[in-house]
């Protein structure tokens, strides 16, 4: 299962090729990257039905997350990718919007890794 | 002595009453060409002749009308003594709120009484005023010492020649004698002769034990005297150093949302990598127990690099923790070489996260085009902090006012750059916003003014970041604008400020 992660802050790659080491190495899980909204829509151009499931942070410079989330679910329609989107602000509003604009899941930073693990092996399954 | 005077007096007036005659003839011929109003009259006061002008200020019917019944104040006495004077005879007369002065001529020859008038109503006011002052100045000159405030009184070369009891007392002495320079804390020989050279009140401000005054210079040219009027502004001062703090810490409650916000990344690093490295440590034990050294030594690479990257995060959180510290303290710091290429990478990110923790809809590209030779530069970082955010914060107001427009397209974008060249550097503050109507582009420095609505705004960010740009570092705060384009606020640093 291929996952594109979308955050502004680099480091999450490092933490996320650890934290998922074994499902990254068994060839269960395989992760890409991008650094704003828009690297992640070039991606997904580029490489569509790829990623079948998105991981975005909702606050970046740029586009955000929520916008990043409009335009996928407006343009790939078949099959629609997962997206779950990360968050510091886990307000109301964040979340309205988010589940308004047909996010799948919604959580918040910091991320607890074993929830998350769980959560990516029952889609994957 | 007295004779050669009178002598003298004698001819300079001869020659300026031919001079004057000369003129009225002049003028006689031709009493339209004239300005002013023209009359003329015989010894009786029968008005014969009157120009335009005159008929209409006094009357559209001047014609064998009788003067002593048109001109306002004019009575048999003064008409009689127009007669007898051998000279032109001035008369002032008001005629609605203008005041006219009426120059009279008998004229010996034809017998004739030529009247030549002039508007000085603008004169009269002047007059008035320099009266109003000369009396005022008189007052205080006569009874100094019924003046609460220090007055001196000092010759053009400095000297003090009267001071009242109220100076004496401020300064503690009798300083008669002294020179002022000497006496009043940081007057120097260049402020001294600014005094003397200026036509206006010159406003000298300094401290004096622990209070704070001012002292008005008012150079008197005719008597060649300065004459000095001290008021205590120490509470006033003191209002003003507590409204600088308090927008000081207005703007750091704006920033709070932001700094939570960069604090609490870094801290979610610190948590996460430590979690991560605390497992890693399990499997590296599974590893060296199975004899899988070259698994471990992978595993060993990964738990150094994450031990840099908790070390990296936590240093970050520290540095926005110190950074806020330095923007709250209230006193003012030394200058220091300072990376200003950092300080507006930094204040950006947290004016940024600021907005956006305030209001979740706000949404901007934010950018820095930095010059990597800017080096480091000698200012006071906080002060320069201050200002550099408060312009953010502005700029990212403007595009967020745009973008509630909803221009079709708008892409609300702030950029900040710095630049090296020509001996000085430059930070620039550049957004895409509505930018700032002409008509009040004048006031934006002024304090108290803002055009936020009441409770957003204290309007006196712009005017504080002048002062720390122009009074604190010797340099300049600009601004470019375009109405519906946007802004760009220059601060423009001298290299080596001292």
């Amino acid at each position: 299962m291929k996952i594109l992660v979308v955050d502004d802050e680099k480091d999450v790659q490092a933490l996320f090729e650890q934290r998922f080491r074994k499902e990254i190495r068994n060839g269960e899980m395989e992760f890409v990257f991008a650094y704003s909204g828009e690297e992640a829509l070039q991606y997904l151009h580029r490489n569509e039905h790829e990623a079948v499931l998105i991981l975005s942070d909702i606050n970046m410079p740029g586009m955000s997350g929520l916008d990043l989330l409009r335009q996928i679910k407006k343009e790939h329609h078949e099959p629609p990718p997962v997206v779950m989107m990360i968050t510091a602000y886990g307000d109301a509003e964040n979340f309205n919007t988010a589940m308004s604009l047909g996010a799948d899941d919604f959580l918040t930073k910091p991320l607890d890794f074993s929830i998350l693990k769980d959560k990516l092996k029952a889609i994957s399954s | 002595m007295g004779e050669d005077h009178t002598e003298i007096n004698k001819t300079s007036l001869e020659k300026e009453l031919a001079q004057q005659a000369a003129l009225i003839k002049e003028m006689a011929r031709f009493p339209e060409m004239n300005p002013g109003p023209v009359l003329r009259m015989d010894r009786e006061g029968t008005i014969l002749l009157s120009n335009s002008m005159a008929r209409s200020i006094l009357s559209e019917d001047l014609l064998n009308k009788k003067w002593i019944d048109i001109c306002p104040g004019m009575n048999p006495m003064t008409w009689q003594a127009i007669l007898d004077s051998e000279k032109v005879y001035p008369f002032e007369a008001y005629l609605g709120d203008r005041c006219f002065v009426f120059n009279h001529r008998l004229d010996p020859a034809t017998g004739f009484v030529f009247i030549y008038g002039t508007d000085i109503t603008v004169n009269k006011l002047n007059e008035k005023k320099l009266e109003e002052q000369r009396a005022e100045m008189k007052e205080l000159a006569r009874f100094p010492d019924m003046n609460p405030g220090p007055v001196i009184r000092t010759d053009f070369k400095g000297i003090v020649i009267l001071s009242n009891a109220a100076a004496q007392k401020v300064f503690e002495k009798d300083i008669t004698h002294n020179y002022w320079s000497r006496v009043c804390p940081g007057m120097t020989h260049e402020t001294w002769a600014e005094i003397l050279s200026s036509e206006k009140v010159f406003p000298f401000e300094t401290v004096i034990g622990e209070k704070e005054f001012v002292f008005n210079h008012r150079t008197d040219f005719h008597s060649h005297l300065v004459f000095i009027y001290g008021t205590d502004i120490s509470i006033q001062k003191l209002a003003e150093r507590q409204l600088r703090h308090a927008e000081k810490m207005a703007s750091l409650g704006e920033l709070t949302a932001g700094i939570a916000h960069e604090i609490q990344n870094p801290l979610n690093f610190v948590n996460n990598f430590s979690e991560v490295s605390h497992e890693l440590i399990d499997e590296l034990q599974g590893e060296l127990s199975t004899g899988n050294l070259s698994q471990a030594g992978e595993i060993a690479k990964d738990l150094k690099q994450n031990l840099e990257k908790i070390n990296y995060h936590g240093k970050r959180a520290d540095a926005i923790v110190k950074s806020m510290l330095q923007h709250s303290r209230s006193s003012s710091c030394k200058k220091e070489l300072s990376d200003m290429n950092a300080l507006a990478e930094e204040y950006l990110r947290l004016a940024y996260h600021g907005f956006r923790a305030k209001d979740k809809s706000f949404n901007a590209k934010f950018e820095t085009r930095l010059d990597p030779a800017i080096g480091k530069v000698h200012i006071v970082p906080q002060e320069i902090g201050r200002v550099i955010l408060n312009l953010i914060n502005n700029a990212f107001y403007a595009v967020g006012e745009k973008k509630k427009q909803q221009f079709p397209g708008y892409e609300p974008t702030v950029i900040v750059a710095t630049e090296r060249f020509n001996g000085r550097i430059e930070v620039r503050v550049i957004d895409n916003g509505n930018g700032i109507p002409q008509k009040v582009l004048d006031k934006i420095f002024q304090p108290f003014f803002t055009t936020k609505p009441t409770g957003h705004g204290t309007g006196l960010g712009l005017s504080l970041s002048y002062d720390i740009i122009t009074k604190g570092h010797n340099g300049e705060l600009k601004v470019e604008t375009k109405e519906g384009e946007g802004s760009q606020f220059i601060i423009s640093l001298p290299i080596n400020s001292n």
